[in-house]
């Protein structure tokens, strides 16, 4: 009888384990390799990383006077929310711990910027985070659009049917393009932002750099044919194939009498409130608003499809094939919101080649008291 | 004795997936994906019966592999099984790795929309007994082209846009100067589009007056200036039934003040 048990047991662990080494590949698979968790994840961590809006966050919002939005898809307010443990992401209710096991690393692709963060999820397991930034380009739709030449005197007709163009939401950063810099080992555009905080708009920049950073990118420096497309408020938006080019002075409305800068221009007699001030420098942040800093990101000076920070602040540069002598939007914080260049279309001359008085073309908006050196933005383009 | 082989039997059960977890993993985290048509969204799979068919070839982490059904014939029932590919071929008896080899019914459909929830999800719908039985695998990290409107960003569609796990396969780039979209004259596309693997941007030249636009080429955008290619105008506005816009003092394209439009041997507009 003993004899019987011990073959029947010898037997079927000979079985046993002829199974588990057939079936070895099907192992238990651990928490971070299960769909159910990855898809969970994917989807709560995209939220937090294209929204910025976590509850608590404010340790990681440290920049000074941007909008919220500027959090929107950055790295570092990513990474210092791990590290500072404010991510409450759960499964079965259990929450996940998460750790950065070393730093995050940017990836450029053709199509877009994307962060590679690994992780140790739950002590335990490493898993390969990769976020794209999904935050910096908005698309620009397919349309008729006016191009204003000749300070707005000429109005050239085009159309973007079945072309794919994305513009930059917002001016280059220094975090940006020092980000490129770093890569690419350029320590003269490294040294030249190096005093900038992180958050500014990228100034300073020689032409040729700021076409090597875009086309980094697979991008292009932005065109003026499509800094008005994206700035001059269509007359119907739900009406694409609409021919009709009014052409609104300003990017955040149809109706130009609408507008405070409006009245403030024909000389109307207006006092605007506090709020009234403060809002206004937040779209077109000009002379009138040196008490108040510079917000970056504003939300309210986003145009109709999304762009922003097309009026006031730095000047900026564009490309401009059919007119190369009006190469730098003129809108900046060196007029007051009474001057006429606080217009979409109104543009001046850079030749690149400095930054004093005798290298710009101010036409008929002089700058009063010429600055040291006068800022300078840019933003790209896409095609795709 | 017996109760050392029953601890044994559950420590070995409880190290093992059941099939459909462990589908789900090899699928969930591919980076590409090409689906047989003639067995997507489709129906059950039935015929040819006794047949294996090969109903996808993936990659995942630089490594090919293909999904195999074998449709049931009589009381052989259906077998779903996987197979890594050898000199880029899939033979579905190589050795591989069965999941279920106990299918009275099973088909697998492709669920793609822009809506957010349920989205780039594979879905698998079978049958090993009585019960109609369903399987969502969350293809994460699968983009697709998508239909672009106002305030979207530029990435393609997938099921969570912006998040993706693991490595990234290796990509072939396409150098400056390379036709990423070429049409010709009859507005067939002669290159498929690949613009998305240009490193330096994309430009598109005038050629022919093509709903879908003028050939596409990889390169920083020079255009408008002497000897480099006329800045596109678009097609619509043009307002025009001519086979080819580009001739001499064609308005499809912007030049430079003091620079005129020219064809070029290649039949792409040019600044002159």
């Amino acid at each position: 009888m003993k004899k019987i048990v011990i073959i029947t047991g010898v037997l079927t662990l000979t079985i046993l384990v002829g199974y588990f080494f057939q079936h070895k590949n099907q192992r238990k698979l651990t928490l971070v390799e299960k769909s159910d968790f990855l898809q969970a994840f994917a989807t709560e961590i995209g939220q937090l990383w294209r929204n910025a809006d976590l509850e608590g966050d404010q340790l990681c919002k440290k920049a000074l006077n941007v909008d919220d939005s500027y959090y929107q898809c950055h790295p570092d307010y990513f990474k210092c929310l791990i590290d500072k443990n404010l991510i409450d992401f759960r499964m079965k209710k259990k929450k996940v711990s998460l750790k950065i096991s070393s730093s995050y690393k940017s990836i450029q692709r053709p199509t877009h910027i994307e962060y590679l963060f690994p992780l140790k999820v739950n002590g335990l397991y490493d898993l390969k985070l990769r976020l794209k930034d999904s935050c910096r380009e908005v698309f620009l739709p397919q349309r008729y659009y006016p191009f204003l030449a000749n300070q707005r005197d000429v109005t050239i007709e085009w159309d973007n049917f079945n072309k794919k163009v994305f513009v930059d939401r917002n001016l280059s950063r220094v975090w940006e393009v020092r980000q490129w810099a770093t890569k690419v080992k350029n320590n003269i555009v490294l040294k030249k932002l190096k005093e900038l905080p992180a958050s500014d708009i990228a100034i300073n920049l020689e032409i040729v750099e700021m076409q090597k950073y875009c086309s980094y990118q697979g991008k292009h420096i932005l065109s003026a044919k499509v800094y008005d497309a994206m700035s001059l408020h269509p007359e119907d938006i739900s009406s694409p194939e609409v021919k009709l080019f009014r052409a609104p002075y300003f990017p955040w409305s149809r109706k130009n009498t609408k507008t405070n800068i409006f009245k403030i221009q024909k000389k109307q007699d207006i006092t605007l409130t506090e709020k009234q001030s403060e809002n206004l420098c937040k779209r077109v942040y000009a002379k009138n608003c040196t008490s108040v800093p510079f917000q970056s990101y504003s939300s309210l000076s986003s145009t109709w499809m999304g762009a922003r920070e097309t009026l006031g602040g730095v000047m900026e540069y564009v490309t401009n094939t059919v007119h190369p002598k009006e190469n730098i939007i003129l809108s900046s914080k060196y007029y007051p919101w009474s001057s006429h260049v606080h217009r979409v279309g109104i543009r001046g001359y850079w030749d690149g080649e400095g930054r004093s008085m005798n290298n710009f073309d101010f036409g008929k908006y002089p700058i009063q008291v010429f600055p040291n050196s006068l800022d300078i933005g840019f933003r790209c383009m896409r095609f795709k | 004795m017996i109760q050392v082989l029953l601890i044994l039997f559950t420590f070995i059960s409880c190290n093992q997936e059941s099939w459909e977890t462990s589908l789900q993993y090899d699928l969930s985290s591919i980076n590409k994906v090409n689906f047989a048509k003639n067995y997507l969204n489709k129906g059950d799979l039935k015929n040819p019966p006794n047949t294996w068919l090969k109903l996808a070839t993936f990659e995942r982490v630089n490594k090919k592999k293909c999904l195999f059904y074998k449709t049931p014939y009589r009381e052989k029932k259906g077998v779903l099984k996987i197979v890594e590919s050898l000199a880029g071929k899939c033979s579905a008896f190589s050795k591989g790795r069965v999941y279920n080899d106990n299918f009275s019914a099973f088909r697998i459909n492709y669920v793609s929309s822009t809506h957010a929830e349920k989205s780039n999800i594979l879905e698998a719908i079978y049958s090993t007994g009585k019960e109609q039985l369903a399987l969502d695998i969350p293809l994460i990290n699968i983009t697709s082209p998508k239909k672009y409107e106002r305030y979207d960003n530029q990435l393609d569609f997938s099921l969570v846009p912006d998040v993706s796990f693991g490595e990234e396969s290796n990509q072939l780039l396409l150098e400056n100067g390379k036709v990423c979209h070429g049409v010709n004259s009859e507005c067939q596309e002669v290159v498929g589009y690949k613009c998305d693997k240009c490193q330096n941007g994309v430009v598109e030249v005038v050629d022919y007056n093509c709903p879908q636009g003028g050939s596409k080429y990889c390169g920083p955008n020079k255009c408008g200036k002497k000897n480099q290619i006329a800045c596109p105008r678009g097609y619509k506005i043009l307002n025009t039934k001519l086979n080819s816009l580009c001739f001499e003092g064609s308005p499809a394209g912007f030049c430079e003040p003091g620079l005129r439009t020219y064809c070029n041997e290649k039949n792409i507009l040019i600044c002159l």
